[in-house]
Order: structure tokens, then C-alpha cells, then sequence
């Protein structure tokens, strides 16, 4: 074999950890079975509910900066958030997904989050 | 000075299957679904069967090939698209050891060899024979490189593929002329980044102005500060990438840039270079990478310009007269709406 293309790096051993790390969250095998058809639709349904409450998050966050919450604002907005964080954090551990799970590769747009 | 220069074994296999995995022409998507442990739809690798017919469409992974003894057409390994549609005299062997010929169509071939394995696995070997091919290839031709694995079914399937895109295949062959194709990769020290922002934030930080008390405001406040960090994170990298980017633009045609694929991964990233700008292209990278020392960089190339292959969508979906079929009702309708107004 000869290439002529050759990878140049002082350091292989950390690209290929990153590289790895990287990978498509798309599976290469779409598996549906009795036992995890529930999980695959939880994923779903989670992986958008997810993305709603990080907006929501970001969003607080924004209104935090500019400054234009009042205390009692920040206390409900704090509550609710809280709230909803572990509510989250409840149904992942029941459906036994982890928070790199919940994601969509939308192809040549990138990962959804 | 210490420029040592590693040839990882691995690291180039990565680099390669990043690019023959997915890239280039690729004919179909590829997934297995399966239900209950049978795999139900093979989809992709199967090439174009029905352009030349019936043998099935659903051709399964090893253990289910239709009238695999009775299938008259050969079954061709499919390299690249060539500007050339004449003999290669060279002789080039591909996977298999099978010699590889040109199938040409007006002023364009398509470089395949012929196959007997069934689908299966894939090799490292067989990878490699492929990205040689395809840079054997590159030396003489404008190569698209099409995706690794991808078989069709006879000449008549590799000349429908060539027919049906030939205006798609020529638009890119003429845009990638002398082309090639060089990858960067930059790994930062993310933590190290973080701990400085995080104590330049305390420091200059004391008007963040949520009162302290409910348990509901420290967890606002500790979100907040979350949130800082990382918005000072993401504009770090984007300074760091411009500045890089900006060094290599200067010599490349087209570029395709991944901020912070994971944290420490701040750049992944192509660039498309004239091949007569390949020399000052490298010289950009080492002028980048030496007053950077903290940053760990990968540098690849010349690769065959599989990141820049750009097809339409539609050529990946096998229907391409169903979808025809649709936009003709929608214009249609659309007509009708405008009939309805007057």
C-alpha cells in the first residue's frame, strides 16, 4: 500500500480519543424490539422536550443579563426551573438515557444541540 | 526544532474512514433496521438495482441474496468519477486484486473493478485499497471519489448512475479541476481555558446582581454563571478560529469549518486548495502552528476532495421520478390557487 496522503501530529493518541468522542450520535443500526421500542420513542419525545428547556434556559438567562426581572421574577423563573431540571433529570434515570443520547443528527446541519 | 513528524498508523485509518464512510458521491443513505433482531431493510450498498431490473431490491447483508447463483450482471466495485473516458493504461488493482477499468458515458467514466464477495464487513484492507485507488487516481484525473462500498449491478447500472447525473458529476468535476483536498484538526486546552475565564469572571464579577437567599436564586445564580462561562468560552474559540482561518483562507478555494465538536476538539476542519497552493497552504500551517504551542494540531493531505463532492439531495433518494412527480403537483396546485384569484 502506498498513500500519498499522510496525517501529520505530534499528538495521535489525543485526536483519536476527540475523534472517537465525536462520532455520529446516529446509529449505524436502527434496532427496534419489544424491549426497547419504548426506549427509542422516550429518546424522542425527551431529546425534544430537552431542547424546548435549554431555549427556555437561555432565554432566562438573557433576561437575568439585561436585567429585567424583578426578584420575585427571578424566584418563579428560579422554581420552575429547578423544577423542571429534575424533572428531567427523573425521566432520564427511569428510561435509562444519557444526556449524549438525547440528540438528533439532522444530517448536513449538524446535531440539533 | 522537535517537529517530529508521527505517521500513526491509526490516526490515518481514522482519517480516511472520516472521509470514504460518508463522503463523495454517495449513492444511498446506509442503515440497517431491524425489528426484533431480524433486519428488515438493508438499505444502501445495493447500488441502483432496480435501474437494471429485477433482482430484488432488498438485497440483505450476508445471509440473504436473492438468485445470488442465477444473477447474470456482474457486480462492479465503484471507485470514482473521472474526467477521462477512455482506456486507463496503467494498470491499477483494486479490492479483490481485480484490475480496475473505465466505464465511460460522453466525456465522463466511472473507474470500477469487478466483484464476487457478497456484502460483508468491512476491512481495513479493503479501505485502504479503496483510498489508493481513488489517489492512484487523483494523480492522473479530476477524481469524485465515491463512497466506500458502493456496488452496482453491471455496466448498465454504473452507466444509468452516469446518465441520470451526468450534470451533477460534470459540475463538480469541472469545479474540482487540480483540486485537492487538506484536513485541520486543532485540539485546545479546554480546561485551562475554562479556569481562566472562570477567575477572570470572579474577579470582575461581583455585579452579578442576584441576591442571595432561596434555595430558587442560588440555583439562578448558578445557572447564570454557567451560562457566562460558556458564552465566553464560545467567543474564545470563535477569535481563535478566525485567526486561524483567516491564514489558511488565504490559499483555499472552498472550506468546511466544526467549531468544538467536544470541548477540546476546537477546529475540525477542510480546505480545498489549488494544487499549485498546496506548498504555501502548508507553510500557513506551520506559521500557525508554532507560536501556539499549548495547542495540539493534525494536519492531513493531499486527499482526494471527498468533503467537497456536493450533489443534490435528490440524487440520494432512488425515486427521482416520484419527486418529480410531487413538485409537478405542487405546481400545479400552486397554478391553481393563482386561477382562483382571478
Amino acid at each position: 500500500m502506498t498513500l500519498n496522503s499522510m496525517v501529520e501530529t505530534d499528538f495521535p493518541e489525543e485526536f483519536i480519543e476527540e475523534m472517537e468522542k465525536s462520532q455520529d450520535v446516529l446509529p449505524k443500526k436502527i434496532d427496534a424490539n419489544p424491549e426497547n421500542v419504548e426506549k427509542g420513542l422516550a429518546k424522542l419525545v425527551l431529546t425534544l422536550i430537552e431542547l424546548i428547556r435549554k431555549l427556555l434556559e437561555k432565554q432566562a438567562m438573557r433576561r437575568v443579563e439585561a436585567g429585567s426581572l424583578s426578584e420575585a421574577e427571578i424566584e418563579r423563573v428560579g422554581e420552575t426551573l429547578m423544577k423542571l431540571e429534575n424533572k428531567m433529570k427523573e425521566l432520564k434515570q427511569i428510561f435509562g438515557l444519557k444526556d449524549e443520547e438525547l440528540n438528533l443528527n439532522l444530517g448536513p446541519l449538524g446535531d440539533l444541540m | 526544532m522537535h517537529n517530529i513528524i508521527t505517521k500513526s498508523k491509526d490516526v490515518t485509518l481514522l482519517e480516511i474512514l472520516d472521509r470514504v464512510l460518508d463522503k463523495g458521491v454517495v449513492i444511498s443513505g446506509d442503515a440497517v433496521i431491524s425489528v426484533a433482531d431480524v433486519d428488515l431493510i438493508y438499505l444502501g450498498l445495493k447500488g441502483f438495482a432496480q435501474f437494471s431490473g429485477d433482482h430484488g431490491t432488498a438485497k440483505g447483508g450476508t445471509n440473504y441474496r436473492p438468485h445470488a447463483g442465477a444473477s447474470v450482471t456482474m457486480r462492479l466495485y465503484t471507485y470514482g468519477i473521472i474526467d477521462f473516458s477512455n482506456q486507463i493504461n496503467e494498470p491499477i488493482y483494486g479490492l479483490e486484486g481485480a484490475r480496475v477499468y473505465n466505464i465511460p458515458y460522453c466525456d465522463i467514466g466511472a473507474v470500477v473493478s469487478e466483484f464476487t464477495e457478497p456484502i460483508q464487513n468491512m476491512t481495513k484492507g479493503s479501505v485502504l485499497a479503496h483510498e489508493e485507488v481513488v489517489e492512484r487516481l487523483m494523480e492522473r484525473f479530476t477524481v469524485l471519489p465515491v463512497r466506500f462500498h458502493t456496488v452496482l449491478d453491471g455496466r448498465d447500472g454504473v452507466v444509468s448512475l452516469m446518465q441520470s447525473h451526468y450534470k451533477d458529476f460534470r459540475n463538480n468535476l469541472d469545479r474540482l479541476r487540480n483540486k485537492v483536498e487538506f484536513g485541520i484538526k486543532v485540539i485546545w486546552p479546554s480546561d485551562k481555558i475554562k479556569e481562566h475565564i472562570i477567575n477572570t469572571c470572579k474577579k470582575s464579577n461581583q455585579k452579578a446582581s442576584i441576591p442571595d437567599g432561596t434555595s430558587n436564586k442560588r440555583f439562578i445564580r448558578k445557572k447564570f454563571e454557567e451560562y457566562k462561562i460558556d458564552e465566553e468560552f464560545q467567543k474564545k474559540a470563535n477569535k481563535f478560529i478566525k485567526v486561524m482561518d483567516i491564514f489558511f483562507s488565504k490559499f483555499a478555494a472552498e472550506k468546511k469549518l466544526k467549531k468544538l465538536k467536544t470541548e477540546n476538539l476546537l477546529l475540525d476542519a477542510v480546505y480545498l486548495v489549488e494544487k499549485d497552493k498546496q506548498g504555501d497552504f502548508k507553510e500557513a500551517f506551520e506559521h500557525i502552528k508554532n507560536p501556539h504551542a499549548s495547542f495540539k494540531f493534525l494536519f492531513s493531505g493531499p486527499w482526494p476532495p471527498y468533503n467537497f463532492v456536493i450533489l443534490p439531495k435528490k440524487s440520494d433518494l432512488l425515486k427521482d421520478s416520484m419527486q418529480e412527480d410531487l413538485f409537478d403537483k405542487v405546481i400545479q396546485q400552486r397554478d391553481l390557487v393563482g386561477a382562483d384569484k382571478i
